[in-house]
This record gives structure tokens, C-alpha cells and sequence, in this order.
């Protein structure tokens, strides 16, 4: 190696052994198509959180909003009559990042506790508005009649499921690789420098705002296509997904898999569809109980989610190997 | 010849108590000039009005004939006029190479791209693996900085100041913190500091000032008490009495 | 119009003496807790129990409601809390996510999830009229032991021995310490009087904000409302950010109800955009 490198070489053959797993699940659990391409949307969505949250450190309590958005302006799009999947998908990343960018403005301003207040308000205003604006979105109803046109004019979006999830599966992958490239990017690199030493980045002549925006509507745009995924796949958005609640749980699903490393959303995505599956089926609606627990116990015992857990076990066992490894030197 | 950094009648207040008070500043391009006082004598706030870190009540600040008083903390550094801190501020999670290659990164307006990998700009990579050589970080280079010893540490806290490449270098007590026994390493570096780089040095440590300054203001209360050659500061009655005595007490 | 005012002042005097424990504590400890409301909801609840099921005396509720949230309170912040006050503020945030969610679906396992009602005792019952004004008892109550909670925190805040190193910790932690305070004891003992006066809030809210196990969630975002508009460096901004509040949103509700809560996060927004530190903080 010529080059010293900066970032750590990345392990492709892992990585797209990685993406492989959901194809294998396609053909392994062919009755749970839904829910595995509800899971890849949550994981997009969570990845889109983990670029504004974990790479840029803004804490968002109202992420959800652009989800929404998303799925809102896909939703209404189709049910409008323009049922054609990916200008629609195109049409709800620019919705939310239109407005990821106005509010950016105001959601980077001030402290932490503000910021909290500002998404949350953002959220709420839009969760609201959404709600009596009855004629346009159905209200508390929620929006029915979304017409998806088949994908490319050739695949019907089937009931079993089959079109939805490779659609997803597409979707996921691509805006993966985006966020993948960003993140590797001088750009990812002044963001994780601003996360840790503000002062030190403006000291460096950076501009940490412009950097911090950027960054937020690339998020917001990607949330708003989660949300148009979801729109598009199901065929119908209920009000919820711009509820606070939606916030939360990206939260904790980026938190659950461990924030700040990409792959921390997938693999949340997963831990928590498959906890939700496991646990609301033997105590359907204290599902909640066993959620709340599981977050307290993770910011008590795992800071890091899952692969930060990962992580610590592989730095004790290369730990155990070099004190095994010792007396041997020493015999 | 004109001054490089220039201040006139500088001033800062907080509520009716002037931590800077008409401060007159006129430094001369590649000279090493050290700002010394007694605590509590108003270095911070004058180094936070220079680099923009506090607003300025009155006064102005120029760089190189242009005012600057108004400019944000990172428009000034864009011209020209970087600093170090006097407590470390570094990136404990990333390695020093990763830091330096921001740093320039920054510089060269490149930190907005967001495609090609950070490993791709490679005159970027050997450029910074070369800034860390100098300082004979080269070595530690993908340790992750928090793990590094902290003399380590503060040669990178000067490595990251001067990968802005700054014609005006601000150095806040850059051997704060060291044992005075291993501080031969940040000494050193400072001495070799490019000549084309002027160099303002806030300092309590008068050995160190004696030894590289050319000439030193000395600030007592917010104000310019006297400037001038250091052996004629070193004679001087007034500054005698109210710092070198102060500090021969302690 | 005056029935909305009465109506806005007492809710807002509610809002206060649910939120100024957590005004309090985010100050003196930097601390975000969202799940404030949880301890409203423990002293709602203890009400409820009480009240219906042993049949005690409104009145004799409201000191019970108080004791059993503080104890909570202080339980809880000595053995959780406490090791999450140099955590990160998303730390902070998840952790007291998941103890709303916890508390929430505990009500509803314990109480179900429908709405609690109680029964007022009769003097409370009934209203005045004032000109065309009806005015109910409940209100008045409120107002006035509300009012009076409201003074004498002010005043155990700025007379008292305790409060002026509440007030030193506040300002700089690091400082009050070298002076000798205690400022775990004191974290403890506000943590305690806060979810105190939370637990003694959401009795008081039962019949005026009705509960069920959402209620730490629907009235977490008027909390942070209080705390973000007030500031957190006295009690006199939470105090004047929820009474405007409390008339801000009885008011929208009665005279626009099409557009329900909206007004509110819309101030609040506006209010954060232009001082982020707060409309009645110092700085």
C-alpha cells in the first residue's frame, strides 16, 4: 500500500454478501413479504436518520415529518391520478426535502433542548395540519384510493407482495449506496468533525451551518422516500406516520442498532420488526412495556446498539487472544 | 512597512466592566510577537475579539488592511488568520491523519464534496501525511488522537492550526498543560515555525516568551500597558512592578 | 370572553405547577427529561385509586398525590438518573422515552386505557356567575392554591437558605461545589419536590385535563412548551409562559376550533425562532 489510507478499508465482499440477505428471504419466507419490505422501509428511514443523527449529531424529535410528507405527497400524487411509482417516489424526496430545507434553517439555531422543541413542533404542527385538512389527506381516516400504475409499466404491484419488495429492496439499496458514498465523502468526514468539535471546525474555516443543512435535507429528502415507498406499497397512509410516535421508534431503532455507522439502521430495522413480531405476540398491546424496557436498558448498558455491543466483544476477544497468545511467547 | 494584523482602539464590555479597553495593536508581517499580562489582565477576550469568537463593543480589527471586525470566526480564518487553543480542541474520535486531511480539506474548499471517497484525494492525504511527518506525528498517524499522549496532542493542536495555512498564527499558551521538563518537543516545533507565517504568542511562561518573542505587548487590565524589544520590557520600571514582580511572589 | 379567560388562567396555572419541576431540574442539571409527565400521571392515578376505590376525601388526595410522585421521583433519580447526568443529551432523550413508555403501558395494564373520571367533592362542584360569565368552583380552586403554590415556591426560591444554593448551582455548578453545597442532595431533594408538584399537578388535572395512560405523552410537548418559552434560569418565565399558554390554547380552542392545537406549536416555533433561549429568559 502506497497510500496511507484515511478511512478504514472497506470490506466489499461483506458488504454485498450483506444486501444478499434479502433476497435469500425472499425466496425463504415467501408469506412474510410484507412485513420484510415494511422492515426495508423502516431501515431506509432509519439510515436517513442516522446521516442528520448520527453522523451530524442533530438530535430530531420529529423526523417522522418528513416521512410523512413523503408519504403524503406520493400518496396524494397517485390518488390524484399520476399513479406512476417513480416520478412519484421522485416527487415525495422533493417535497420533503423542500421542506427539510426551510425548517433546517430554524431547527439549526440554538441549543440541543431547542432543536428537541423545534422538530417536535415542526412534527406536531404537520401531524395537526394533516389531520383537519380532511379533503386532501382523509383526516384521521387516513387516504384512501392510491392508484399505483405497475413499476416501469411492466410489473403490477401483485397482492402477494412480490413487485412491492423488490421495489423496496431497490430503493434501499440505491439510497444505501448514496448515503454510503457521503459518508465516506470529505463531506461525511467535516460531518463527523463538526459532531465532535464544533469550535474546532469553525476554527478550521469551515461553515458549519451550511454543512449542518446540507446534511438535514439530504436526510429529509430520504425520509420523504421511505414515506413514498410505504405510500406506494401499501396503497394507503394513515395519519400515523407523522405522529410522534413514528419519531420515537426511528429513534430507537437507529439507537437499538447503534447510530453513527450506517449499517446501524438495517440491522435495527431488523432487531426491532423481529422483537415487535416476537413480543406483541404473546402480550399484544404492553408491546410497549417490553419497548420502553429495552431502550432503558440499551442507554444503560449498550450505548453503542447492537453493533457497538458487536464491537466490544471483538476488542475482548482480540484482547483474549493476545494474553493467550503471551505465555506462549514467554514459554 | 504596513502591520499585517492591526487593531484600533479595540474595546469589549461586559455591563460597564472593560475586559479590553482602546487596545492599539499594529503587528509586523513574519515577526514573532508575544502578548503576555498578569491573569485576569484581558488576553482571552482580546484573542476571542481578534479571531471573532465575541463581537467587539468599539474599535476595528484589520488583516492585512482589510477590516475584518464584523467577519465571522470562520471568514477569518479563510483569510488568513488561524489560532490553537490553549485547551486542547481536537477530534478524540478520529485518527490524526483523518484530522489533518479535514483541516486541508477545509482550506481548499473541498468539504462540500460528497461522491469521491476521502481517500481519493490523494495530493490532500500526502500533503497532510507531510504536515504530520514534520512534527513527527507521521508515525501516530491512524492512532485514534484520544488515545495519543498529550505532549502528542498538543503538537497536533499546532499541526491542525497551520494546515489552514495562516499568515497570522494566534498560539494561546501552546505549552499549557505540559511538564515544564518535556516541553523541549512543542518548544522546538515552535521555534521552527515558518518565517513567512507571523506569529502572535499568548503566554504566562516568561522563559518561553524570552526566548522566542521579538517583541512583546504587555496588557494590564484591559489595556496596552507597554510594547516594545523584549530586553527593554525586561528593564522596564512600570512592567517590573506590576507583572515580573507579581510573578516573582509566586 | 371572561369564562375563556378564567378558563385559560387556571389551566395555565396548571401547566405551570406541572412543568416548573421539570423547569428546575433542566436548569440545575442539564438534564432533558421527557418523562415528566409520567410522575403527573402517578399522582393522577394515586387520585383516581383513592378517590374512587378507598373513597377518600378529594383534599386528603391531593398531599397523597404529591408524596407517592415525589417518592417516585427521588427513587428513581437516585438510582437512574443519577448515572445518565453526563450522558448525552440523545442518551437523556431515549432513556426517558422508554420510561414513558414503560409508565404508559403500565396505566394500562393496571387502570385500562380508558378515560378516568372523578367525582369532585360538592363544595367544588357548581359556578358563579359573573355578569354573563359562568365560572366554575373547580377553576377558582385551582387558581388560587395554584397561586399560592406559585408564591411560595418564589419565595422558598429567593428567601430561603435552600434556594439560594439552588440558585448557585444553577448558575455554575462547578462554583457551588467549591462552596461546599452538596449539589447531589440537592439534585435529589428538587428532583423530588419537582415530580412532586408533577404528581400533585396531574391530580389536580384529572377532571380538567382528564386521564388515561396517554396523558404522559399528549401533555409532554406542553411541558417542553413551558420549560423552552420560559427559560429554565427562574420560575418567573415558566410561570408567564404557562399562563400565556394555557389562554393561548383555551382561547384557539374556543374561538378557531378548526385548526385545534396547531396554534400553539406555531408560537412555540415562532417564540424558539426569535429567542431561542427562551421569551422570558435573561439572556
Amino acid at each position: 500500500m502506497t497510500q496511507p489510507m484515511v478511512s478504514p478499508k472497506p470490506w466489499w465482499p461483506m458488504e454485498v454478501g450483506f444486501f444478499l440477505i434479502p433476497v435469500a428471504a425472499f425466496f425463504l419466507f415467501p408469506l412474510h413479504l410484507p412485513l420484510i419490505t415494511e422492515m426495508m422501509i423502516l431501515a431506509l428511514f432509519a439510515v436517513s436518520l442516522d446521516l442528520v443523527l448520527g453522523y451530524a449529531g442533530i438530535v430530531s424529535l420529529g423526523h417522522a415529518a418528513f416521512f410523512g410528507l413523503g408519504a403524503y405527497a406520493a400518496g396524494i400524487l397517485a390518488q390524484q391520478g399520476w399513479g406512476e411509482p417513480l416520478s412519484g417516489l421522485v416527487f415525495a424526496g422533493a417535497v420533503a426535502g423542500v421542506v427539510g430545507l426551510l425548517t433546517g434553517v430554524l431547527v439549526l439555531r440554538g441549543s440541543d433542548l431547542t432543536r428537541l422543541m423545534v422538530t417536535l413542533g415542526i412534527g406536531m404542527m404537520l401531524f395537526e395540519a394533516a389531520n383537519k385538512m380532511n379533503w386532501l389527506t382523509g383526516g384521521a381516516d387516513g387516504l384512501q384510493g392510491v392508484m399505483v400504475e405497475p413499476l416501469l409499466g411492466a410489473f403490477q404491484f401483485d397482492i402477494f407482495g412480490h413487485t412491492a419488495f423488490w421495489y423496496a429492496y431497490a430503493g434501499l439499496v440505491v439510497l444505501f449506496y448514496v448515503a454510503r458514498r457521503l459518508v465516506h465523502s470529505p463531506f461525511g468526514l467535516c460531518l463527523r468533525g463538526i459532531k465532535t468539535n464544533r469550535l474546532r471546525m469553525s476554527a478550521l474555516g469551515s461553515r458549519v451551518n451550511l454543512h449542518l443543512l446540507a446534511v438535514y435535507t439530504v436526510g429529509a429528502m430520504m425520509a420523504g422516500i421511505a414515506g413514498g415507498l410505504l405510500a406506494q406499497t401499501t396503497q394507503f397512509v394513515s395519519l400515523d406516520v407523522l405522529s410522534f410516535e413514528r419519531s420515537a421508534e426511528v429513534l430507537l431503532v437507529l439507537v437499538l442498532g447503534g447510530p453513527g455507522r450506517l449499517y446501524g439502521g438495517i440491522i435495527g430495522a431488523v432487531a426491532f420488526t423481529v422483537m415487535h413480531e416476537v413480543l406483541s405476540g404473546f402480550t399484544t398491546h404492553y408491546w410497549q412495556f417490553w419497548l420502553g424496557l429495552v431502550l432503558v436498558l440499551l442507554v444503560l448498558f449498550a450505548r453503542g446498539g447492537l453493533l457497538g455491543l458487536v464491537d466490544a466483544l471483538r476488542k475482548r476477544a482480540a484482547r483474549g487472544t493476545a494474553s493467550a497468545a503471551a505465555p506462549e511467547r514467554a514459554a | 512597512m504596513t502591520p499585517i494584523l492591526e487593531t484600533r482602539g479595540l474595546s469589549k464590555s461586559f455591563g460597564g466592566f472593560f475586559a479590553a479597553a482602546d487596545v492599539n495593536l499594529a503587528i509586523e508581517p513574519g515577526i514573532r510577537q508575544a502578548l503576555i499580562g498578569p491573569n485576569g489582565a484581558g488576553k482571552t477576550t482580546l484573542v476571542n475579539l481578534l479571531t471573532g469568537t465575541l463581537p467587539a463593543s468599539a474599535g476595528t480589527v484589520f488583516l492585512h488592511g482589510q477590516d475584518i471586525t464584523r467577519l465571522p470566526p470562520q471568514a477569518r480564518v479563510r483569510l488568513g488568520l488561524s489560532r490553537t487553543f490553549q485547551i486542547n480542541q481536537l477530534f478524540p474520535d478520529l485518527t490524526p491523519l483523518q484530522a489533518v486531511v479535514l483541516a486541508i480539506n477545509e482550506r481548499e474548499g473541498r468539504s462540500h464534496r460528497f461522491w469521491r471517497a476521502v481517500d481519493a484525494g490523494r495530493e490532500v492525504v500526502h500533503e497532510a501525511m507531510n504536515r504530520l511527518h514534520e512534527f513527527g506525528l507521521d508515525t501516530v498517524a491512524r492512532e485514534r488522537t484520544a488515545d495519543l499522549p498529550y505532549g502528542r496532542q498538543r503538537l497536533l493542536e499546532l499541526v491542525l492550526a497551520l494546515a489552514a495555512r495562516p499568515r497570522v498564527l494566534l498560539l494561546d499558551e501552546p505549552a499549557a498543560g505540559i511538564p515544564s521538563g518535556e516541553s523541549g518537543e512543542i518548544l522546538d516545533a515552535i521555534g521552527r515555525l515558518p518565517r513567512d507565517v507571523t506569529i502572535l504568542l499568548i503566554e504566562h511562561d516568561m522563559d518561553l516568551v524570552f526566548r522566542f518573542a521579538e517583541r512583546i505587548t504587555v496588557l494590564v487590565n484591559g489595556r496596552v500597558l507597554v510594547e516594545g524589544a523584549p530586553d527593554a520590557i525586561a528593564r522596564d520600571p512600570e512592567v517590573r512592578a506590576v507583572y515580573l514582580g507579581e510573578e516573582a511572589h509566586v | 370572553m371572561l369564562t375563556v379567560l378564567v378558563d385559560g388562567v387556571a389551566y395555565g396555572m396548571l401547566l405551570f405547577i406541572l412543568a416548573c419541576g421539570l423547569s428546575v431540574t433542566m436548569g440545575l442539571m442539564n438534564f432533558i427529561n421527557l418523562a415528566h409527565g409520567a410522575f403527573a400521571m402517578v399522582g393522577g392515578y394515586v387520585t383516581v385509586i383513592m378517590l374512587n376505590d378507598m373513597g377518600v376525601p378529594f383534599l386528603a388526595c391531593l398531599p397523597a398525590a404529591f408524596v407517592l410522585a415525589a417518592l417516585a421521583g427521588v427513587v428513581l433519580e437516585r438510582t437512574l438518573y443519577v448515572r445518565l447526568y453526563k450522558a448525552s443529551h440523545l442518551d437523556q432523550v431515549m432513556f426517558t422515552i422508554g420510561l414513558v413508555f414503560i409508565a404508559m403501558a403500565t396505566a394500562d395494564y393496571f387502570m385500562g386505557a380508558q378515560q378516568k373520571l372523578i367525582q369532585l367533592p360538592e363544595f367544588l362542584r357548581g359556578r358563579v356567575g359573573i355578569g354573563d360569565a359562568q365560572i366554575s368552583y373547580y377553576r377558582l380552586f385551582i387558581v388560587l392554591l395554584c397561586g399560592l403554590l406559585a408564591v411560595g415556591l418564589q419565595f422558598a426560591l429567593t428567601r430561603t437558605r435552600f434556594g439560594a444554593q439552588l440558585r448557585a448551582a444553577v448558575d455554575d455548578g462547578r462554583v457551588a461545589r467549591g462552596l461546599g453545597i452538596d449539589v447531589s442532595r440537592l439534585f435529589a431533594v428538587t428532583f423530588a419536590v419537582g415530580s412532586g408538584l408533577a404528581g400533585l399537578g396531574g391530580a389536580l388535572g384529572v377532571e380538567l385535563l382528564g386521564l388515561d395512560p396517554t396523558f404522559a405523552v399528549r401533555f409532554m410537548i406542553y411541558f417542553l412548551i413551558v420549560v423552552a418559552v420560559g427559560g429554565t434560569d427562574s420560575i418567573v418565565g415558566p410561570f408567564l409562559a404557562s399562563l400565556l399558554l394555557g389562554i393561548g390554547d383555551v382561547a384557539g380552542k374556543y374561538y378557531v376550533p378548526g385548526i385545534g392545537s396547531f396554534i400553539i406549536y406555531a408560537i412555540m416555533v415562532g417564540v424558539l425562532i426569535v429567542r431561542p433561549q427562551g421569551l422570558f429568559a435573561r439572556r
